[in-house]
């Protein structure tokens, strides 16, 4: 016996065959034109699609994943040799469902060592990803991850929100998410089949703004060639969402009142009414209460859009949501830059948790964004984060002195504990392990105040 | 006819209509091609990609392997769509103006025959395609 065979005893094309017919994974090859040249039992069952069917036809017309067009992992395979592993994705069956897959590749040689061809192994992922869901729904709603004690509070109203038909008013700090807060509502509503149309009413000039509400009639202005269907016809039998609100004009203000209350509006040039078909969701990151006594706002349209208010908490207000929103992003980048990243370090977390984030959600997002053009793969580190958050001197929103950096830590441990408590002071000052003493001397002293329905409401008859 | 919108990558259906890049828009009128051109979708968002089928005014969809979801989406705005179909964009063209997509030679490999898992029947395929 030759020692090459002692180490490589050699398969027959039969035992090859039994072997891939045996396992559970799918797999497939390929020759260089595209066309599939095997099919085993297990792609069959997961595809829904015969060997007889398969076989002689391009691989993404029988494979049919997300990937096929713009993602290929094996056509990347065949062009660097490098094998792709556990590339996750999904596919299409003959009934439209998505299949959740994972794949992985591999180049297939001849015994000259000439490339003839790829393979493709994949996994039916359908039942780990449905465990996945089950698991992670208590910290979702729709595409909102959040386990923040405020967030669950809002969780809790946001399906009975979308199911009844009222206006609603998004308000909160730039970059909280409101876009993906009105989104969600609309998901989760009776209105989920028709379109989610947004406007950003503030990025345009009111004649132009008009236009695009209501549309408009060919002659209606020069240029008006044919007739143009505004947001509130393409909206309709949907939702939709107009984004700073506290930026419309008065003008426009008492057009969108009428619309509100009439629930019908006529297009620019038009003769005749229309009726309206949408659910509207508004959103403004300014004080409207506040517009509205300076006049800024006209109280009418601020009572009508004020029906439900969902209120979003900057960041600052949810930090313990940052190493969620950290995994969820890298997941997201990965996906959209075809990257490797593993994960974080822990002291970079560390730094991300002790920033301000005046900028909010979108703020950690674009961090992220940015971490993943510099590293994408192995673990975003420290050095992959701008300089204006690891520069010492440069950054406004951490303290420079220790005293002011403890201070920091402190009120946003005990605003914590507070909200985790439903605003219990005891319960907090037992979680933080303080007397209840030190806690109010310490509330007192960093000014942290309740809301006027605390945890001592609930002692009180 | 009106418009009709061929979902395409490299002349061909593109695999996946949730995820195509390119549209091939024919405009016919007593079934012949009047008007054609191409147009992009920017995004992969279900809604916004319906939107802007709407707004292009596509009466029709020819497209390959689509989710529920999309097709549910599209019917709600009345875009007719023809799923599940494979070959070049001029054969399934010809195929289309001639009325023959119905016969099943262009549809995608497992799309003619039994369901999988005895699943319902998919909501936007032709009734004479099974």
């Amino acid at each position: 016996m030759t020692r090459q065979k002692k180490h490589t005893p050699e398969v027959s094309g039969t035992t090859t065959d039994a072997i891939l017919e045996s396992i559970s994974d799918g797999v497939f090859t390929v020759d260089l034109d595209w066309r599939i040249n095997s099919f085993n039992r297990a792609a069959e069952e997961i595809t829904g699609i015969s060997r007889k069917d398969a076989i002689g036809r391009f691989c993404s017309e029988v494979f049919r994943s997300n990937m096929c067009e713009t993602n290929c992992a094996l056509r990347k395979t065949m062009k660097n040799g490098k094998p792709i592993i556990g590339r996750s994705g999904y596919i299409i069956d003959e009934d439209g469902g998505r299949i959740p897959i994972s794949l992985s590749t591999a180049v297939l040689k001849d015994s000259n060592g000439q490339v003839v061809g790829g393979a493709e192994t994949f996994r039916d992922l359908s039942e780990i990803e449905t465990l996945r869901h089950e698991l992670e729904g208590r910290s979702h709603v729709g595409d909102i991850v959040s386990r923040s004690p405020l967030m669950q509070k809002l969780f809790e109203v946001i399906p009975a929100i979308a199911a009844s038909p009222s206006t609603v008013l998004i308000t909160g700090e730039t970059g909280t998410g409101k876009e993906l807060m009105a989104r969600t509502v609309h998901a989760l509503s009776r209105r989920s089949k028709g379109p989610f149309v947004a406007l950003n009413c503030g990025a345009l000039p009111d004649t132009l703004l008009e236009s695009e509400l209501f549309g408009y009639k060919a002659g209606a202005f020069t240029g008006a060639n044919k007739d143009k269907p505004g947001r509130f016809a393409l909206a309709k039998g949907g939702t939709l969402f107009l984004d700073e609100i506290g930026d419309v004009s008065p003008a426009l203000q008492v057009r969108l009142l009428r619309v509100l209350q009439e629930h019908s509006f006529e297009p620019l040039g038009g003769t005749e009414t229309l009726p309206t078909d949408v659910r509207i969701i508004v959103a403004t990151n300014r004080d409207l209460t506040q517009l509205t006594k300076s006049g800024q706002f006209r109280e009418d349209l601020y009572y009508r859009v004020n029906v439900v208010r969902i209120e979003l908490p900057p960041l600052r207000r949810r930090k313990e949501d940052i190493p969620l929103l950290v995994e969820q992003f890298i997941a997201k980048y990965n996906r959209l830059h075809h990257a490797t990243v593993r994960g974080i370090s822990q002291e970079t977390l560390s730094l991300l948790m002790a920033h301000d984030w005046p900028g909010n959600v979108r703020e950690l997002e674009n961090i992220i964004e940015r971490a993943f053009i510099v590293c994408p793969d192995g673990m975003i580190e420290m050095t992959h984060l701008p300089d204006e958050m690891t520069s010492h001197g440069n950054r406004s929103s951490v303290p420079t002195v220790l005293q002011d950096a403890r201070a920091q830590m402190e009120s946003q441990a005990i605003r914590t504990a507070l909200e985790r408590n439903g605003f219990s002071r005891l319960a907090a000052a037992h979680e933080l392990g303080m007397h209840k003493s030190t806690l109010f001397r310490k509330m007192k002293h960093l000014g942290i105040t309740l809301p006027e329905k605390d945890g001592r409401s609930k002692a009180t008859p | 006819m009106g418009k009709i919108a061929f979902s395409i990558w490299n002349k061909r259906i593109a695999p996946v209509f949730d995820v195509a890049r390119h549209l091939w828009i024919i405009e016919t009128a007593e079934g012949r091609i009047v008007g054609q051109s191409e147009r992009r979708f920017a995004t992969d968002d279900t809604q916004e990609r319906v939107l802007r089928l709407t707004t292009l005014q596509v009466e029709q969809l020819i497209c390959g392997a689509i989710t529920r979801g999309s097709c549910e989406a599209l019917a709600e705005r009345g875009i007719k769509v023809v799923s599940f179909v494979a070959g070049g964009l001029e054969q399934v063209i010809q195929a289309c103006l001639s009325d023959s997509l119905k016969d099943g030679h262009l549809a995608m490999p497992g799309c003619c025959r039994g369901k999988r898992h005895g699943a319902l029947k998919h909501p936007c395929r032709e009734p004479s395609e099974k």
